[in-house]
């Protein structure tokens, strides 16, 4: 379908919309943005890729081209915060925002990493809960793509983050 | 911002950076030890979900999409790398050479048409050919001539959809006619034919001798 794009295929293109709708709203959670604008910003990106940034992918995996749109999203959607003058979120990855983590400092790096290892501790199930929760996933969408029931989802989240707290806390990071 | 979400951007900054060029692996023995992969492994799965259902495209989206379209499609990188090539190598001419130029040409062309004596029939008609004046037969117009011969080439000379080719033809005596024609070919190379024809011009020198006309019809050879 790449492929099929780069050539100027319409119908390629419109198969692709609602692939790239997906994945752009997704790398938008962080941002937490009003409907309207996440779409302006996916809609901006989708221009950027019709006129030629789809040509500069050169993975060949789907985890690569979700990256390379995700980045492509996201990096669209900083420009145009910064041009608001508002809060740009350290979440977004990618050479772009590096210097907005690097303001972190020292001592927050080393509770980063103090944080990495923990996680890292962690029981498997643990982990993919504490990454969803960071990726903006809503409950109900994490109990469809683990199979955990509901009711419980919002207690256990609650509790694992509270024993990062305490991690963090013993450290003196929090 | 609560501290914890503070270091959780951080730590995710981190493993996005870390992820570049870093082998993606999805195996559940490798995710329990790797957390750039996981991380990576719970996005994908993320936009799995999604694409599995996704939503039903937003309406300012599809519109920007069709305004896209409607213009010319993106380029291929073959056409980009074309285009770069032809722009480094275009040569740049001043406004004001282009324009001396130009009156130039417009008094080379007042001076040609003033001073150069133009023949008043370029070609005496039958041209005199190397063979005889009996080449070509007088035929029912002024202008018209029929050739006899065997057809040596066809080449297509379509031209903005409108259907033509010239046809090379010899003669006895080894004289050749280039002669356009509009519409598909009738005949095949190697074919005996007889052609009428409007002849535009000859060249005298040439020898065996060359003429070229336009086909009004053709007829296979009896």
């Amino acid at each position: 379908m790449v492929k099929r794009c780069g050539d100027g295929d319409p119908e390629a293109w419109r198969a692709f919309l609602p692939l790239f709708q997906e994945v752009g709203r997704r790398a938008l959670r962080a941002f937490r943005l009003s409907p309207a604008d996440a779409d302006d910003i996916i809609a901006d990106a989708l221009a950027s890729l019709y006129s030629g940034s789809l040509a500069h992918f050169r993975g060949g995996t789907t985890a690569e081209l979700v990256g390379f749109l995700r980045t492509i999203v996201r990096n669209r959607a900083i420009d145009v915060l910064k041009h608001r003058n508002r809060l740009v979120p350290t979440a977004a990855p990618g050479e772009r925002v590096a210097h907005e983590s690097s303001a972190l400092g020292v001592a927050d790096a080393e509770c980063v990493e103090f944080l990495r290892q923990t996680v890292a501790g962690l029981k498997r199930e643990d982990q993919e809960l504490y990454f969803m929760k960071a990726r903006g996933l809503k409950e109900r969408e994490i109990a469809e793509q683990t199979g955990r029931p509901p009711g419980t989802i919002a207690s256990q989240i609650a509790r694992l983050l509270e024993r990062l707290r305490a991690s963090l806390r013993d450290r003196g990071c929090v | 911002m609560e501290r914890l979400d503070q270091l959780t951007r951080g730590l995710l900054d981190r493993l996005e950076r870390d992820a570049d060029g870093h082998p993606f692996s999805a195996s559940d023995a490798h995710l329990d030890e790797c957390l750039i992969c996981l991380n990576r492994f719970v996005e994908l799965r993320d936009v799995r979900h999604g694409v599995a259902e996704p939503a039903q495209v937003s309406p300012r989206l599809a519109r920007r999409l069709e305004l896209l379209l409607g213009r010319a499609p993106a380029e291929t990188r073959p056409a980009r790398l074309v285009a770069s090539v032809r722009r480094a190598l275009r040569v740049r001419i001043p406004a004001w050479a282009v324009a001396g130029m130009a009156a130039g040409l417009v008094l080379f062309t007042w001076v040609a048409t003033q001073h150069l004596q133009w023949p008043v029939a370029g070609v005496e008609w039958p041209a005199p050919g190397p063979a005889g004046p009996d080449r070509l037969r007088p035929a029912h117009r002024q202008n018209t001539r029929t050739v006899s011969g065997i057809v040596s080439s066809v080449r297509d000379a379509t031209s903005n959809g409108v259907e033509a080719h010239v046809l090379s033809l010899k003669d006895a005596s080894g004289a050749t006619y280039l002669l356009f024609t509009w519409g598909r070919p009738t005949v095949r190379p190697g074919d005996a034919v007889e052609i009428d024809a409007l002849f535009a011009a000859a060249a005298p020198g040439a020898d065996p001798a060359v003429y070229q006309g336009v086909v009004t019809e053709v007829r296979r050879a009896k």
